[in-house]
């Protein structure tokens, strides 16, 4: 698989010593350059993964993230940045890392080795509607609601109107990413922020999604073996 | 055959009051709800077949020890059957009360007729409804209980006194409603009884506000800890913030020597000197940055403290959490200091920790190399420090563990143990 990386620097020249760093350890590695933020929102769909600096100016590298976010590209985001403070916004554009300059290649390679391992594990998920049809990467989804027939299904940055039932989506999904918490509500355990007695709240998602008694200890059980392998995996 | 049947009913109301009173009001904790089910109900067969050749209903206080060893199995601490006896006594009491108020109100009178089983029956069920409204205020109080601890020596002392109690209040009630007592004899008794249970009910508060003053004091306890890491990291930042001045002032003459050396060409004494001046600025950054600030100056401390053990930390932490800083705090200074004290004694000294706060959730992990397995005592691990006060490190972060309903495990294997605790938010 051949991946392709966009790194955003204002300095041109540290933008040039990140992309030797990243031809250094594979040739083969398409590794485009940028100086501006507001450019990156053009191009940022083509990449797989895009390396941001923090502090540029004009838009900076957390708000270009946070564009491209409400923009819904699904591309891995890496900060870089000079001094190794951290910043809690990085949850919500839900940044891969932070890498502090200079870069070490080591540290480079072994983390597109796992960008590599996590795009070839991401599940696709083909929803059709009445005039389109959408593929998108399962830890897109957000969570998913059942109206009638039919199901919400509630993405990073869109709602699709599916006519399958929520139980079709329930066994098309993997249980290792979903949990089916109500019997109108399927919830992916990436979004969770809080998990309450009766409920659960989701980042970025207004509205408290409710979970059903007799499921709560399962989801709880599940949810901490789903954090462990994540916490494990990395 | 109405000798199995009484005897069998009135064990299975029995067992419906110890076992609401044990679970539903005091929490004791069991492993499943269906081990519970299952070994109630195969009690209940035993004693129907006890019944059959032994006339259980003449020892009547043995319907409660077997209904507390019938629930054995599916507790989790074997130990907790004395707090259930001693709660059955409890119920025995009431039970006497109820009984000698009826039969005041009503002028019934004990004998030994087959038919007076009904009215006992009756009269034993009474109890239900009061556990039930006491279950109902607990329910809604819930969060203002504190967890039942107390020591086996109280409940045991509190079992005998209640035990006596019990024995005295029986033997008046015999002698006063059978024939031949008057009135007045009566009434005494019930208000005997009624102080018994006013007693007890001030024995169960005194029970409360112990479990409630230990739970104080930890909490004070970890307030004390929680001081003393903000006070050495205000200490750390005063360090920091004179060794940037520091720099600051010293960059200005650096800025002078690279221009003057960039003046007269000379790029290898250049190039020499910013090398320099980079291996100059690492102290200023080092020290690993975890994401919350009060676990990176646990984390200088100890390293500083054990220096010559290697630290590893991957992953970042977040300050933006529902997770309390005291909590956190609570469970890093034990870990880690768990951790580098048990490295401090190998050959090869490392300790490893891996966090992640994505997703809703705290995980961390830290791992250390040992020199001795880890010693198990009654599914806990055993300290192997020497000397009082140890020990109490893991328990609390265990606490911390549960107040975030999240989930705590030790592992040893090859040289190495690892602490592995998911807190949720």
């Amino acid at each position: 698989m051949n991946i392709k990386i966009l790194i955003c620097d204002d300095e041109p020249i540290l933008c040039k010593k990140t992309q030797e760093v990243i031809k250094s350890i594979d040739p083969n590695i398409d590794a485009d350059t940028c100086y501006l933020g507001e450019r990156v929102i053009d191009i940022a769909d083509k990449y797989d993964i895009i390396f941001l600096d923090i502090d540029m100016p004009g838009m900076n590298g957390m708000e270009t993230a946070s564009l491209l976010r409400r923009r819904g590209v699904s591309s891995y985001i890496v900060f870089l940045t000079s001094h190794s403070e951290f910043m809690p916004e990085a949850f919500e554009v839900r940044a891969y890392r932070f890498l502090t300059k200079p870069l070490d290649a080591n540290k480079v390679s072994k983390m597109i080795d796992e960008i590599k391992l996590e795009m070839s594990s991401r599940h696709k998920v083909i929803i059709k509607t009445g005039d389109r049809e959408y593929v998108l990467s399962s830890d897109e989804i957000v969570y998913l609601a059942a109206y009638g027939d039919g199901t919400y299904i509630y993405t990073t940055h869109d709602v699709i109107d599916s006519s399958k039932s929520l139980k079709h989506w329930a066994e098309v999904l993997s249980d290792k990413q979903f949990f089916y918490v109500h019997k109108s509500y399927i919830v992916s355990y990436a979004y969770i922020s809080e998990l309450g007695k009766m409920s659960v709240k989701l980042r970025n998602v207004k509205e408290e999604i409710p979970v059903s008694r007799r499921k709560h200890k399962e989801f709880r059980e599940k949810y901490i073996s789903y954090i462990t392998t994540c916490a494990r995996k990395q | 055959m109405t000798q199995i049947l009484t005897n069998t009913g009135l064990y299975i109301i029995e067992l419906i009051k110890l076992l609401l009173f044990a679970f539903g009001i005091s929490s004791v904790k069991i492993k499943s709800p269906k081990l519970l089910a299952v070994s109630a109900a195969a009690s209940v067969f035993a004693v129907m077949a006890i019944s059959s050749v032994l006339n259980i209903y003449d020892y009547a206080i043995l319907y409660g020890v077997f209904a507390s060893f019938a629930c054995i199995f599916a507790l989790e601490k074997k130990r907790s059957v004395l707090f259930l006896l001693f709660e059955y006594l409890t119920i025995c009491i009431l039970d006497i009360t109820n009984s000698n108020i009826v039969m005041l109100v009503t002028d019934l009178q004990i004998d030994r007729s087959s038919s007076y089983h009904e009215v006992d029956f009756m009269i034993n069920s009474l109890t239900i409804p009061i556990l039930l409204i006491l279950r109902l205020i607990k329910s809604k109080y819930a969060d203002k209980f504190p967890e039942f601890r107390i020591s086996a020596r109280y409940i045991v002392l509190m079992s005998i006194g209640l035990f006596l109690f019990m024995v005295y209040i029986s033997s008046l009630t015999l002698f006063s409603f059978t024939g031949g007592s008057t009135i007045r004899d009566r009434r005494l008794t019930v208000i005997a009884c009624l102080s018994c249970v006013v007693f007890v009910a001030v024995v169960f508060l005194l029970f409360f506000h112990k479990s409630n003053s230990v739970q104080k004091q930890k909490e004070i306890e970890y307030t004390r800890d929680l001081l003393r890491w903000q006070d050495k990291y205000y200490t750390y930042l005063l360090q920091k913030e004179e060794e940037t001045k520091r720099f600051r002032h010293d960059i200005k003459n650096h800025l002078y020597a690279i221009n003057t050396l960039l003046e007269y060409d000379q790029y290898d004494e250049l190039d020499r000197y910013l090398k320099d001046l980079q291996i100059k600025m690492t102290p200023l950054n080092s020290g690993i940055h975890t994401g919350v600030r009060l676990v990176d100056v646990i984390l200088h401390e100890l390293s500083e403290e054990h220096s010559d053990v290697t630290v590893e930390w991957e992953g970042q932490l977040s300050e933006n959490t529902n997770i309390a800083m005291m909590d956190m705090c609570t469970v890093f200074s034990n870990l880690l200091s768990n951790a580098f004290e048990a490295a401090q004694k190998c050959d090869d000294k490392w300790v490893k920790a891996k966090v992640s706060s994505e997703s809703g959730a705290l995980y961390v992990m830290i791992s250390n190399s040992t020199s001795h397995e880890l010693k198990y005592s009654g599914g806990a691990v055993a300290t192997t420090k020497t000397g009082s006060g140890h020990g109490y490190g893991i328990r609390n972060v265990e606490d911390v563990v549960r107040k975030y309903s999240g989930k705590f495990s030790i592992k040893c294997s090859d040289g190495a143990v690892s602490a592995e605790a998911v807190l949720l938010n």
